[in-house]
This record gives C-alpha cells, structure tokens and sequence, in this order.
C-alpha cells in the first residue's frame, strides 16, 4: 500500500513538475540597461538592473517583462505583444496649486495602442522567468504632448500558443500614476 | 461622473504670495541670534512667508484634514535615538569658503520671470572618490532629467559640500528635462524641484553615509538621523528658498520642521507646515524651490 501511495505522489509531482504554470500574478518589468550602484559589502559601484511592479517618477529607458513560471514551458511559443497606452489629461493629479483633485485617475478613457515602435518582441526563458524584451518604457511616456496629459496605465496583451498548440491572450495592466 | 478619487496628502494653500505687499510691515522684531546668524522674530517671518496663515490653516484643515491625519511612516525604530544637533550647520567662515569653492550663490528668479536656461547637474561619475568629494552622486539618469535652475544648481552642490565634511553622501535623482517640462512628474516643471534618496547607516568600514534605494520602513537600511543632516544641509544653503519637503516619515517631518522654526523662525509656508506626507514619497524626498512668487534673498535681507 505504502508503494503504492509513494508511486502515485511521485508520478503526480513528475507530471506537475514537467506542466508549464505561468504566474501571471507576478509579472514584473527589469531595467535593461542598469545603474551604477554602490555596494557596501565590497565598496564598490556595481552595474544593477532595477525590477518594477509599476512606473512612478524615475522611468526607465528600457525593460523586459518578465513573467515567472514553473515547470517545463520551452514549448510556450509567444507570437506577439500588443501594448497600449491610456493618455488622459495631466490636471487630474491635480496643479501645483491645485492639489485637491491628487489622486484621481482617469477612468473611462480608452487605450491607444501601438505604444512602442514596432520592434520584435524577442522571447527568453532564464530558469524563473519567461522574458520579454524589449519595451522602451520611456518613450512610450514622452512621446506623448506630456506638457497637457500623462500616460496613466499601460495594457501588455500577451498572444501565446500553449505546449498543447492552443491560441491564448492575457492582458497585463501596469499602473504609471504622476508623482511630484 | 469621469473620475474616481482617493485621499489627498499633499494639501497645498491655494493663495500665491506677492512679497512685495509686506514691505511695510517689515523693520521691527528683528535680531541676530548668539551664533551671528540673522533671524526673525518668529511672527514677523510668519506673517511675512504666510500672509493669510490663519485663514489658510482653517481652509485647508477643512478640505484636507489636520496635519496629524496625513499619510504617517510606519517607522518605529529610533524611539531612543540621540538628540539630533539642531544648531545651524553653517558659520559665515563656511558660508564664504561655499563661495570660493562655487561662486556667488545665483539670485533668485520667479517662475513667472521665466526659469531661463537651466544647468546640468555635474555628474560626480562611478568613482566612489568623487562622489566622496563633491557628497553626491546622480541616479537613475539615463532619462536625462538632470537640469535645475543655476540657483537650485549651486544649493545641490553646495549641500553636498556642506555633507562631505560630515562623511555624508546623498543620492540625487529626478531634477528637470532640459527644457524644463519633465514627463511624469506633476511638479519638476522648472528646474526647481529635486528628489533626494534617503540617506542610509554608516559604513563601520568607512565611516560614510551614502544615500541608499531604501524606504522609510526599512529599519536595516534608513538612517533618519542622516537623511534629517542631508535635509538640514539644503535648509542652511539656502533657508528661505525652500517651501516644501515631501518625506513620509512622521518623525522626521516633525524634526524639520522644528529645526526650521529654531533655526530661522519658519514656521509655515501658506499655512502648511513645509516638511509633510505626500503619497509616492515612502523611498525618497521632495524638495522645492519655488517659494511661491516670494523671493528668498529678500527674505534673508530683511532677516539680518
């Protein structure tokens, strides 16, 4: 009885082991190009690659985005990535003398795709992450008329084929709220 | 209804300032403190930085709620620490050594005469040694926003000076796109507003305090003792050209805004105390430099 029950829990963590889970929960985006930071346990400057849940203030150039995942996905093949912007105007953060309208967002806008240029989005697999490279984070915020509105929130739609060969989409949202 | 709203932290006085209309009331109530650094009296600089402080306090108390309510740290560390040396950093000796090193300090000029051409921050590099030297060093600046106004400029660099002496060096980050309007950002517009990352403990090795990307949560990596001698070091620079600290620790809010009080008899600014919660300000500080229309110089004038 006891092989038994051991057979049937090492076949099941076998099976669930070699099953591709993307963790769409916790995607993330990595600086591409790094900064130069100082590392106190060998006091020196070393190049880092800063990770980000949302876009605030300091704007990278460049990112990947990565998205966490466990068991065997080599097979996942991703055939495209659509991003798009919602651009909604500057004053609902509020002047700088108007501060009572701090906080909202705008809400109902529609999204403007094509945010970047239309760069192939190259596809790697590190161990953790599938990584998505690259999106020039940066432009997509400045080539706007930023002076009279903001890029609010940015929508990754992933297309993908699954190890089984079957069409999926997931959309990813990324908060970019204004910030002093 | 197209928008939905969350709470306000940052509250702000809707009055701008016209310096010009106080003259009059300025010539009384004025001293120079042992240490032969001019002050005021604390209520003419009140009156004279915040004008409609009474009225402002009640309005804004009304739309935004008590100071006490805005968005506190959950630092909870440093309920013992030692008391924080609240006397001003510089003597005239300092001040004039500031000026041979850098120049005169740039006058100041309103936003509304224009910010003329901004200037770049100089990059103290990679090099450990310099950034040592000058007591800063840039981050993040592959988007470029490294411009302030001459005058902002020479506060950066003659603050760093002031922390090198004091094996202190701090982070710069998000100044101003060259022209002057800088994505992302609701303020950075002029080259007036700089953010500054936290200052981090000292290394035992070297006995510095460098600016980390560390939160004010983050007992291991915060240093607020440090983080208020960076602060303090850009109030003595330039005392009155400041009108607001954005930083989300209680703590250090309270102290600021005390050593502005004791040091230079600022008590407000349009009503709001000028060290405050924002949202967003958990890992760095927001300093401005716009003074709301009131130059700064004619302020410290008055004050001697």
């Amino acid at each position: 009885m006891k092989l038994i029950i051991s057979v049937v829990i090492l076949t099941i963590s076998q099976l669930s082991y070699g099953e591709c889970r993307l963790d769409w929960d916790n995607i993330f985006f990595k600086d591409l190009d790094g900064n130069s930071e100082y590392n106190p346990k060998t006091n020196k400057m070393e190049l880092q690659f800063r990770t980000y849940k949302k876009f605030q203030g300091d704007f990278p150039q460049k990112v990947s985005l990565n998205i966490p995942f466990k068991g065997d996905c080599q097979d996942i093949k991703v055939s495209r990535v659509s991003s798009f912007r919602k651009i909604g105007p500057r004053k609902l953060s509020g002047d700088e003398n108007d501060h009572s309208k701090h906080g909202l967002k705008p809400k109902g806008s529609t999204y403007e795709a094509d945010a970047f240029e239309n760069v192939p989005v190259n596809i790697e697999f590190n161990g953790k992450n599938m990584v998505l490279k690259p999106f020039k984070i940066y432009d997509a915020l400045a080539s706007i008329d930023f002076k009279k509105n903001h890029v609010w929130q940015m929508r990754f739609d992933i297309y993908y084929k699954t190890e089984q060969g079957l069409e999926n989409k997931k959309s990813h949202f990324v908060e970019m709220p204004l910030i002093h | 209804m197209p928008y939905f709203s969350t709470t306000n932290t940052c509250g702000e006085s809707f009055f701008a300032q016209d310096n010009g209309a106080f003259a009059g009331q300025l010539g009384e109530g004025e001293s120079v403190d042992e240490t032969g650094i001019p002050r005021l009296e604390n209520h003419i600089v009140q009156n004279l930085r915040d004008p409609f402080g009474e009225y402002t306090r009640h309005v804004n108390s009304f739309l935004y709620g008590p100071n006490t309510e805005f968005c506190g740290s959950d630092y909870e560390d440093g309920d013992t620490v030692p008391a924080v040396n609240m006397d001003i950093t510089l003597s005239e000796s300092e001040r004039e050594s500031l000026r041979e090193e850098l120049g005169d300090q740039p006058p100041w000029r309103s936003a509304a005469s224009g910010q003329g051409s901004l200037v770049e921050l100089p990059s103290t590099g990679n090099s450990i040694e310099d950034q040592e030297e000058a007591g800063y060093y840039r981050y993040n600046d592959g988007d470029r926003h490294v411009f302030a106004t001459d005058r902002v400029t020479w506060n950066i660099q003659a603050a760093g000076k002031v922390l090198a002496d004091k094996n202190i060096v701090m982070g710069v980050g998000e100044l101003s796109a060259e022209d002057g309007a800088t994505p992302g950002h609701s303020e950075h517009q002029g080259g007036r507003d700089v953010d500054l990352r936290l200052v981090g403990k000292r290394n035992p090795n070297t006995d510095v305090a460098r600016a980390a990307p560390c939160t004010v949560n983050d007992s291991s990596c915060y240093d607020r003792d440090n983080t208020f001698e960076m602060i303090k070091a850009f109030i003595d620079v330039d005392p009155f050209g400041i009108d607001k600290v954005f930083i989300n620790d209680s703590r250090l809010q309270e102290r600021i805004n005390e050593y502005l009080d004791t040091a230079y008899g600022i008590q407000s600014f349009n009503g709001m105390p000028v060290a405050r919660s924002c949202s967003g300000h958990d890992n760095h500080v927001h300093l401005s430099f716009k003074n709301n229309g009131t130059n700064p110089d004619d302020l410290a004038r008055r004050a001697r």
